[in-house]
């Protein structure tokens, strides 16, 4: 199925985390600089396994490529407002979850011009916004959040403290009987002895 | 407002998305937290350079290398009874810290400095530093503190008023790749410690300088301009002997400019140098280093053409096109 070759009618294989297997054209497949490097020039015995990325996302991908292929060569990113309709629906459609795969997926393909699309697509919810804002977007928790937060950490480690003390009281009373030294248990023994015998004599 | 988690995504991506963002959303986005300023600073090395002015308010300008345009200032204020020229009176876009307990001592100017450097590792590119209105900061120290941020600056401009002793601190002190201005007044009389060897300097109110500063400097490119100028023109034919001789050899222009200065005088006298006198029917164009303008070329009418001994280069002295009080002596190729 799979060939060493540049046709761009080959089909290769490509297997999802799944162990779904579906086809790909050569010429979708080189738009991937990962897939260049690995296996263009040496071809793949049976199918190519992407198996970090599930199926629906490789999908997504190669429709990608594969509707680019007849385009013309990529000359760097351009802005979201050049991009074609069909460009602008393929992004529309996918929700927040498969963005952020397609995102990786893209990356780790190599392909450029899908991952620079949606880089720029990121850039857009950042752009025009203040460091409060982008704080908003980019979900990390704000000052009174990280507050509450160390509020709470800072109650069970106390609580975890106190829960250590008292393990470490009820260790320190079983220590002294069980792990004394026989001599210094031997010397303990004879000092009371003689304090008793002491007292007696005083009597 | 929609959430998008960024900051999980690999390191490249993030990269990719703070290249298609501006100066302002990346310096925002490094302050969203210690991960993110880590990431900016990652991806940022060689793109920012950064300016300063200390000046009646303090500016500090981080500007991308590729498109100057692409900047964010901050204007500090440095004196309780508010300024007609404030920035922010007429550019919305500054980020303005209003004057506070701290104004003037220069100490919240230096943790922005230290954090855009240490952030975008950005470059100091150029410094402007006024004395007329920053007194309580202290001259030696704040040139020592640039001293201390990097090597050398590739322009520095300096105006007010400098003693002799500062001005010679700074000179021996201050490292510049490239340019300097000087727009001072000072008691300086050109001594052994007075050198300077540079791309080009601009003299702004230039009367304190001397035939003997001009004879210890080097330069390719200087403007000079002063109302009264201890030049003579006795001094000009000096200057004009000594380039023959071999002073400053890599000069390409300079341009000499002074409202008392006698040219006229100067110009009947120009036989007392050996060279020839060009027709003023001769036009020719100068190609003038990029300088105060870049790119300029110079149309000049006859003159007085004279020829290096060492290699026969050939110069010409002659007055502006446009400006009468202005002579311009350029080296041609």
């Amino acid at each position: 199925m799979t060939s060493p070759a540049s046709s761009s009618e080959v089909k290769y294989l490509i297997e999802s985390s799944e162990g779904n297997t579906f086809d790909v054209s050569g010429a979708a497949l080189r738009q991937s600089n990962t897939f260049n490097a690995m296996f263009l020039n040496i071809g793949a015995d049976g199918p190519i396994p992407f198996t970090d990325y599930n199926e629906a996302t490789l999908k997504k991908v190669f429709e990608y490529c594969e509707h680019s292929v007849n385009e013309e060569n990529y000359s760097g990113p351009k802005h979201q407002d050049d991009l074609s309709k069909w460009d602008l629906n393929f992004f529309n459609e996918m929700d927040q979850k498969m963005f952020i795969d397609v995102i990786n997926a893209s990356n780790f393909l190599d392909i450029e011009r899908l991952t620079s699309y949606c880089c720029e697509r990121i850039a857009r919810m950042l752009r025009g916004k203040n460091t409060q804002e982008m704080i908003k977007v980019i979900t990390l928790p704000t000052a009174e959040e990280l507050e509450a937060k160390q509020k709470v950490e800072e109650k069970k480690a106390a609580a975890a403290k106190k829960v250590a003390e008292k393990a470490a009281e009820t260790a320190e009373k079983t220590e002294t009987l069980e792990e004394l030294p026989v001599q210094q248990l031997v010397q303990t023994t004879r000092n009371k002895l003689t304090r008793k015998y002491l007292s007696f004599s005083n009597e | 407002m929609s959430t998008f988690p960024l900051l999980s995504l690999p390191s490249l991506v993030i990269w990719n998305v703070i290249d298609n963002l501006n100066t302002e959303e990346t310096l925002d986005l490094s302050m969203c937290s210690r991960k993110s300023r880590f990431l900016v600073r990652a991806c940022s090395k060689n793109r920012y350079e950064l300016k300063i002015e200390i000046c009646y308010e303090n500016k500090l300008v981080l500007y991308s290398k590729q498109n100057p345009a692409d900047k964010v200032t901050f204007a500090f204020e440095n004196y309780s009874v508010r300024c007609d020229y404030l920035s922010v009176a007429f550019e919305p876009h500054v980020r303005y810290i209003p004057y506070h307990r701290q104004s003037g001592t220069f100490s919240l100017e230096k943790e922005f400095i230290e954090y855009f450097l240490g952030t975008f590792q950005c470059v100091i590119d150029e410094i402007e530093l006024s004395r007329l209105y920053n007194l309580p900061i202290y001259f030696r120290d704040i040139i020592d503190y640039f001293s201390s941020l990097q090597p050398s600056v590739r322009e520095f401009y300096l105006e007010g008023r400098v003693k002799e002793d500062d001005l010679n601190y700074f000179l021996n002190t201050s490292t510049i790749s490239e340019a300097l201005q000087l727009e001072i007044v000072t008691d300086h009389k050109a001594g052994t410690d007075f050198y300077i060897d540079l791309y080009s300097i601009i003299l702004w109110g230039g009367g304190w300088m001397n035939l003997n500063h001009f004879l210890k400097m080097n330069f390719t490119a200087c403007f000079y301009d002063a109302e009264i100028s201890l030049i003579t023109p006795t001094d000009w034919l000096l200057l004009m002997n000594s380039w023959i001789n071999g002073w400053n050899l890599r000069m390409k222009m300079f341009q000499f400019q002074s409202h008392e200065f006698d040219f006229e005088l100067t110009e009947t006298m120009f036989e007392q140098v050996p060279g020839q006198r060009i027709d003023k029917n001769v036009v020719r164009f100068f190609e003038s280093p990029d300088f105060i303008e870049v790119g300029e070329v110079l149309e000049i009418y006859g003159g007085y053409d004279i020829r290096r001994a060492e290699d026969g280069v050939v110069a010409t002295v002659v007055r502006h096109p446009i400006c009468p009080v202005r002579f311009v002596f350029l080296v041609w190729n």
